[in-house]
């Protein structure tokens, strides 16, 4: 549901950014050069500079003072390029942690003609220095803004394309487009958890509630939810990790039969068994399938899949400490050594409690 | 013998590196020039060509493909009147068109302003190579950042049906109107092996005084010629040879509303002399 909404809020934002960006963008006359940058995971890096080898041939001529020798053909252009390799590369500034890189040269023929233009590739290629993971990229060559294309996971994946003016820096490059970091998602998964009971999570509250009601000394309820927390991290664990699955449509249900079930024991039978430990045991094994198929609607970055994984249950464990918490000060703090306690609050919400829970099983049970 | 193979790979290293140097020196020094590139000069009655939009400089162009966000218009005039040159949006040629009637047809095409933003550096180039210090108020050197909304005034000259004596070629001194224009004043096409050109510039139709008009050779483009205009806004250009060449100007003013310090307008005409480039 939140992995749903939050992606529908990026769309909008992506889409309110598309809006208003083309307009500023296009403004200018945008050349029609263009250079394809590879980044591959060992560090490796190819920069594939897409010329009109006789315009560029001619540009090196014009800017050394030479005669201009337009309308070669092709075997002789890349023969007169090669010569001039330096001046090529002096064209073109490759940095990484902020020093210049030395890159190989090498000229791919020019296919044949099409449309009046011939277009050859420049190619340089190099590796980053241990350490860094990003390249920036200058290139004077062309004569208007150029199309640069960054393709961050090798020949695989995503591209990404940025209009760069000639001389001017390009963004730094990394390898894979820069993803959270820890403390980042430390912070989001830790946050999704929490908010997975409070306020969003309704059928967990009312479970959690009724385990609170339970009794009206801190013992009782401590060790129930000791042993929830205990059997939801188990299979969240297990669950995620793609060892144990059930399919939602029993798990649903089942949760929502949980929390009759704690409600109506909590009418009939309000005594602490480890029979009640066990079950309530039990049914945390359920929730955290509950949970698992909640962050797997949420999806965990792959970098930091056990970090996301701990800072959820960690936020999920503190969103039922926060329900037992407030269920305490607003009522079990003044009432609950008062005589009416139990007729008057634990037995009519925790009837309250399990027909909502009734009503829940019926309908996902889809009966 | 060792010396003096070391002294030639020494002299080549030296040669490289001048090279790079004259480079690195001479891609500071890119001007923004814009013409319009027809396949043909010269198109016989009904032929079809395509007109392409280049920009860079020393007259060798990268492809500008069209954009309908930034034409203001894009129009061939001839014996037979104006008709609007058609395009593909984001393609390069940036226009086609048929050659119609006989003498000269004129291309114009009028782009929108851009604002480019400029260091000051960059912009005492660009203030240097047009020549443009003499239109500028002083006091843009102190601005950490120099906005400058540019726009396109470019004609090009197309002969149709070859060169049919004087009376065949009227034409070439047709106004389309353009906010900064060239006009030859005299027929280009018959300067066969070069001569003198008198060509007048406007201003919104008047003349414009003292305006640096430079005109670039496709055979010797590091050699350009340049000239002021006049009061009358007239230049004589002593083209020294025959070929296809571009005359370029630029007029710069203190902009009018916000948004950019300054408002320039690139003017420039290309056309041939002979039978083709």
């Amino acid at each position: 549901m939140i992995g749903r909404r939050l992606s529908w809020a990026l769309v909008l934002a992506f889409a309110a950014m598309g809006a208003t960006w083309p307009g500023a963008a296009s403004a200018h006359e945008i050349g029609a050069g263009r250079v394809e940058v590879f980044l591959f995971p060992d560090g490796a890096f190819r920069v594939d500079l897409q010329v009109d080898p006789d315009l560029t041939l001619q540009r090196l001529q014009l800017a050394a003072g030479e005669t201009l020798t337009p309308e070669l053909p092709d075997p002789v252009l890349r023969a007169r390029l090669l010569e001039r390799r330096a001046a090529l590369l002096a064209t073109t500034r490759i940095t990484a942690a902020g020093a210049p890189q030395t890159v190989s040269f090498d000229y791919l023929p020019a296919p044949p003609r099409r449309n009046g233009l011939r277009e050859a590739t420049l190619r340089l290629a190099g590796r980053l220095p241990a350490g860094a993971g990003s390249l920036r990229l200058a290139w004077t060559l062309p004569a208007g803004r150029y199309a640069l294309v960054a393709h961050r996971q090798g020949e695989e994946g995503n591209l990404e394309t940025y209009w760069v003016e000639p001389g001017e820096e390009s963004p730094p490059l990394g390898l894979v487009p820069s993803g959270p970091t820890r403390t980042q998602v430390a912070r989001q998964y830790l946050a999704l958890g929490y908010t997975h009971i409070l306020p969003l999570g309704l059928d967990h509250i009312l479970f959690v509630l009724g385990i609170f009601l339970f009794a009206t000394r801190l013992r009782p309820v401590l060790l129930q939810v000791t042993a929830f927390t205990v059997a939801h991290s188990i299979t969240l664990g297990l669950s995620i990790y793609g060892v144990l699955s059930l399919p939602s449509s029993i798990v649903e249900p089942a949760i929502a039969l949980s929390i009759v079930y704690v409600a109506v024991e909590n009418v009939l039978r309000p005594q602490l068994t480890p029979w009640r430990v066990a079950v309530v045991f039990g049914f945390g094994l359920l929730h955290g399938l509950g949970f698992a198929g909640a962050l797997h609607e949420l999806g965990l970055p792959r970098s930091e899949f056990l970090t996301a994984l701990l800072t959820f249950n960690v936020g999920v464990e503190a969103g039922q400490l926060s329900v037992i918490l407030l269920a305490f000060l607003l009522v079990g703090s003044w009432a609950r050594r008062e005589v009416w306690y139990r007729s008057r609050v634990v037995v009519p919400a925790s009837l309250a409690i399990a027909a909502v829970g009734l009503y829940w099983t019926v309908q996902r049970a889809g009966l | 013998m060792r010396g003096l193979r070391f002294s030639s790979s020494l002299a080549r290293i030296a040669a490289l590196a001048a090279l790079a140097a004259g480079t690195l020196l001479a891609t500071p020094l890119r001007a923004h020039d814009f013409w319009i590139e027809p396949s043909t000069y010269r198109p016989a009655p009904g032929q079809r060509l395509v007109l392409r939009a280049r920009v860079g400089a020393g007259f060798l162009g990268d492809p500008v493909p069209r954009d309908e966000e930034l034409l203001v218009r894009f129009v061939v005039v001839g014996s037979e009147g104006e008709q609007p040159v058609p395009g593909v949006q984001g393609v390069d040629p940036a226009g086609i068109m048929q050659a119609r009637g006989v003498g000269t047809m004129v291309v114009g095409y009028q782009s929108r302003g851009s604002v480019a933003e400029l260091t000051p550096e960059k912009m005492a180039l660009y203030v240097d190579q047009e020549g443009l210090a003499g239109q500028l108020p002083s006091g843009w050197q102190r601005k950490p950042v120099v906005r400058d909304r540019f726009s396109r005034s470019v004609k090009s000259l197309l002969l149709v049906g070859g060169d049919g004596g004087s009376g065949a070629r009227a034409g070439y001194d047709r106004l389309l109107g353009l906010p900064l224009e060239l006009v030859p004043l005299s027929d280009p096409a018959a300067l066969a092996g070069g001569g003198a050109l008198p060509v007048r510039l406007l201003w919104d139709g008047r003349p414009a005084a003292g305006i640096q008009v430079t005109a670039l050779s496709r055979l010797d483009p590091a050699h350009p010629l340049t000239a002021r205009t006049g009061a009358d806004g007239r230049v004589v250009l002593p083209l020294p040879r025959g070929g296809e060449w571009l005359l370029k100007a630029v007029r710069i003013l203190p902009a009018g509303g916000p948004g950019a310090d300054f408002e320039s307008v690139w003017a420039s005409l290309t056309f041939t002399t002979s039978e083709e480039r």
